[in-house]
């Protein structure tokens, strides 16, 4: 079953075209990976599947349904969560309320503490400081509370922005290894990533997105270390 | 000198009333409403109406009105412009200011009213030789009430931790799934009940009302919060205080020559905080919001 | 060269017929009863101080609710130097003997007051300077109230709050004519010109147009001195038009009757600065005949104060809510015309804002 379908996306900023015709298809229980240079729009394709910029043409499908126009909190209750780049962490609330704050996505509001509990189960180091404020944690921390707040709203799906953005190698190593834990539990996800070999690892598909206009990769497994394949989608030299 | 304190804390709390109205839609979605002026005048005229009630009933109905009255104005009017610029909501709120302004004028005429809502809070009390009006006591105490209610507010319910949330990063929020119209709305509606009180308290200070009553506390309000540094609540809060006590130290200390010059004087302090010290006197840079 | 001549006529093209607009709606109330052609005079006094407030707000985009400070010193300068001397010693006897003494008419008086407006705004540029959208706005007010207070307790100078009279009252439609199309002229040649077109790249993106080598606070600089020259104009012609000066005539209310003819005509063009002063004026002073009450023919009204005030408020609230780009929505009249040179702008203006987009 498919659960989310973009068709045709278009997104401009002003006279500037980001996204240029891009169609692309989430599994349920898929993990689809885009790669791409800076600036090719990918972040800008995850905001419009959250609802944070405003698209020019196109439409956005969640379990079949035309979600195109929705609101973001009405796509976060509908099962969509997202994890931005920036992390998206309130640091003058504390991690509880971080946490908290998510559960106001979920239909069943009972289940919240349970759901908080998961979490924590999932990222202990944030059980021990609860009640600090959340702009005390380190870049990693703030990742992890980051994720854990968006499962407390047990969604659907799962959109995250470069998650590997700006941490430490071996903080990465248990970010991936949770993130294939919830791959393996079914969750589906869409993440946006640099870092294309541990990309290619957790992902079923993988994309390339240049200049506004996505390309499916055959083998991306094959491509990881091929100097002309670096060179041709991340812009790297 | 106590005297003097009582006096300050006493308009303090009134400033801090009408500021922390207006701060709270400010730190939330980047309002500066110039209607919360006219709050204020409806709930003055709401209680000129009611005049003749028991005082906590006309108090009550005073701030249902001026809630309504908020709400309405979000809904016909913040509503529609939400997420155009600030200076475009801010203009909006200048049109709604006129446009209460002038329904007020159609309604009441321009002559002053007075109206006496003081009952027995006219009196005062002797304490240790000095004299303190009831009123006084009043005003500081309910606010003080007021406030830890809204801290209490903001830090237990989900409601509340949803509206610190979206003062810090509104996008974020409703992409957690923060339903922007409800924080917004509650945030509109508590602007309101502040507001209703502070007109309470400032009919019962100074005994008139005219159509354009609402001007001179939404504009002590600004100033307040400027004090304190954009865009943070409880520093609104502080501004309203020290302002308060600048105030009634000027008046009291200033050399008769200057006094007629306080007001420009303030309002210069203003512009040479803006400019030197854009997060409040004791502010520093914090989050995103200027 | 000949494409630089086309852009130079299709440039000239929203003031020729903005002023063509102006002289027909002045000939018309010319023609008019004496009200109509008083209002007639203060709809283009209006226009002076709102194309000189477009100068600033609608080139930078910056929101000022202070230009009715430099309003207010043309004004109050100009009726100082048009007075009777002997009026100006009984009214005034604390003022300098040689102010006293000056007797200037109108037309002289007028530029010199532009010019202290001038001085002024250079002493307000720190605040243009290093402040942007809301706190700029906030400061802006801060600082009109600030000198409203100063005018209200400056006895000697400016007769406090008991305000100066005996200015001669002599504006009519002829004399004020002459500086609207001046300033219209003065604001489309800052316009078009290289320091206007840099200010407007900046208040599209002013991040993209510092980082190719515009200084913001420069051109932000000029044109408020350019906006401030022009309103100390108005401010004088104002003056003449009242024929009697109080604070409360540069206050607040004056300040927001020109960002209401602003926005509702459209904050982003010279003609809509003009449209609105227009449309505003006319509907205003219908509105205040309907207010005083008395016989429309058929129909009698009793006096209705407020009625004014709450069509005017309800006006720009739809127009922001409706058209938040004002009756003109940021185009030039005769914007047909000038396709092809605004074409070529529009391409300029992309290119300078093309900024790598996000992420």
């Amino acid at each position: 079953m498919t659960l989310l379908e973009i068709a045709d996306l278009h997104i401009s900023y002003g006279p500037v075209d980001a996204v240029r015709g891009v169609t692309l298809d989430v599994e349920k229980g898929g993990v689809v990976a885009i790669v791409g240079p800076n600036g090719a729009g990918k972040t800008s394709i995850l905001s419009a599947v959250q609802g944070l910029v405003r698209t020019r043409s196109g439409t956005i499908r969640l379990r079949g349904a035309e979600i195109t126009d929705w609101s973001p909190e009405r796509r976060a209750r509908a099962g969509i969560a997202f994890v931005p780049e920036s992390r998206g962490i309130f640091g003058s609330l504390s991690i509880a309320e971080n946490l908290s704050l998510a559960a106001c996505a979920l239909a069943e509001k009972a289940t919240a503490a349970a759901q908080i509990e998961r979490s924590l189960e999932l990222f202990p180091v944030l059980a021990d400081r609860l009640n600090q404020r959340a702009s005390v944690l380190s870049g990693g921390e703030r990742q992890q509370l980051a994720i854990g707040r968006a499962l407390v709203s047990s969604p659907d799906l799962l959109v995250l922005d470069e998650p590997s953005l700006g941490l430490a190698p071996v903080i990465l190593d248990g970010l991936f290894a949770s993130l294939a834990a919830l791959r393996d539990e079914g969750r589906t996800i869409l993440v946006v990533e640099q870092n294309v070999s541990r990309a290619v690892r957790l992902a079923d598909h993988v994309y390339s997105l240049r200049g506004g206009l996505l390309e499916r990769l055959e083998n991306p497994q094959d491509l990881v270390g091929d100097p002309a394949f670096r060179a041709k989608h991340l812009g790297m030299e | 000198m106590a005297q003097n304190l009582i006096n300050a804390l006493s308009l303090g709390s009134l400033y801090a009333l009408i500021a922390l109205g207006i701060a709270l839609l400010f730190s939330i979605m980047g309002l500066i409403n110039f209607a919360h002026g006219e709050l204020i005048t409806i709930g003055g005229y709401t209680l000129l109406a009611f005049h003749g009630l028991p005082l906590a009933v006309a108090v009550a109905l005073t701030v249902a009105v001026v809630v309504a009255a908020a709400l309405t104005m979000e809904r016909l009017a913040f509503r529609p412009a939400r997420g155009a610029s600030g200076e475009t909501l801010l203009m909006t709120s200048f049109a709604l200011s006129l446009l209460v302004q002038g329904g007020v004028l159609l309604k009441e005429g321009a002559d002053p009213q007075s109206v006496n809502v003081l009952g027995s809070l006219g009196a005062s009390v002797d304490v240790g030789g000095m004299t303190i009006g009831k009123l006084d006591v009043a005003i500081i105490g309910v606010t003080g009430v007021l406030l830890i209610g809204l801290a209490w507010f903001l830090r237990a319910t989900p409601l509340g931790v949803q509206m610190r949330a979206a003062a810090e990063d509104f996008t974020m929020a409703r992409a957690l799934g923060v339903r922007a119209d409800r924080v917004v709305a509650t945030a509109f509606g508590v602007s309101g009940a502040f507001a209703a009180v502070a007109a309470v308290f400032l009919v019962a200070r100074t005994g008139t009302l005219t159509p354009s009553m609402g001007l001179t506390p939404v504009l002590l309000g600004f100033v307040a919060i400027v004090l304190g540094g954009l865009g943070r609540l409880w520093a609104a809060a502080i501004g309203a205080y020290v302002l308060a006590l600048l105030s009634v130290m000027l008046q009291a200390y200033l050399p008769t020559g200057l006094a007629a010059y306080r007001d420009a004087l303030v309002y210069l302090g203003i512009i040479v905080i803006l400019l030197f010290r854009p997060h409040g006197i004791a502010g520093r840079p914090q989050g995103v919001r200027v | 060269m000949r494409n630089r001549a086309i852009t130079l006529v299709a440039g000239s093209a929203p003031a020729a017929l903005s002023t063509l607009l102006v002289l027909v709606i002045s000939g018309l109330a010319m023609l008019g009863s004496e009200t109509t052609q008083r209002t007639a005079a203060q709809m283009l006094v209006m226009g002076v101080i709102c194309v000189g407030t477009y100068i600033f707000v609608g080139n930078s985009g910056v929101l000022s609710f202070g230009h009715v400070v430099f309003v207010a010193v043309g004004a109050y300068s100009t009726a100082l130097m048009t007075m009777e001397p002997g009026l100006k010693r009984a009214l005034l006897p604390d003022l300098p003997g040689w102010i006293v003494d000056l007797h200037l008419g109108m037309a002289a008086a007028l530029p010199v007051a532009g010019l202290l407006a001038l001085l002024v705004s250079v002493l307000c540029s720190p605040l243009v300077l290093r402040l942007d959208g809301m706190a700029a706005g906030i400061a802006s007010l801060a600082l009109l109230i600030s000198v409203n207070v100063v005018i209200g307790n400056w006895d000697q100078v400016t007769r406090g709050s008991q305000g100066i009279v005996g200015i001669p009252a002599d504006l009519t439609v002829g004399t004020a004519l002459p500086w609207l199309i001046g300033a219209i002229v003065l604001a489309l040649a800052y316009q078009v010109s290289a320091s206007g077109f840099r200010l407007r790249a900046s208040r599209e993106d002013a991040v993209a147009a510092a980082s190719l080598g515009v200084r913001v606070g420069r051109e932000r600089t000029i044109a408020l001195v350019i906006s401030a020259f022009v309103c100390g104009i108005g401010g004088g012609l104002y003056a003449h038009f009242l024929g009697a000066l109080t604070p409360g005539d540069v206050s607040l209310k004056l300040t927001l009757l020109a960002l209401l003819m602003l926005i509702v005509g459209g904050l982003r063009s010279l003609s809509g600065a003009v449209i609105g002063t227009i449309f505003i004026s006319v509907l205003a002073e219908l509105l205040r005949r309907v207010e005083a009450g008395g016989d429309f023919g058929p129909i009698a009204l009793a006096p209705h104060p407020g009625i004014e005030q709450v069509v005017l408020a309800l006006t720009l609230l739809f127009t922001l809510l409706l058209r938040p780009g004002g009756i003109t929505s940021g185009r030039e009249l005769g914007h047909r015309l000038v396709r092809r040179s605004s074409r070529d702008v529009e391409t300029a203006r992309t290119e300078i804002v093309a900024a790598p987009e996000p992420g």
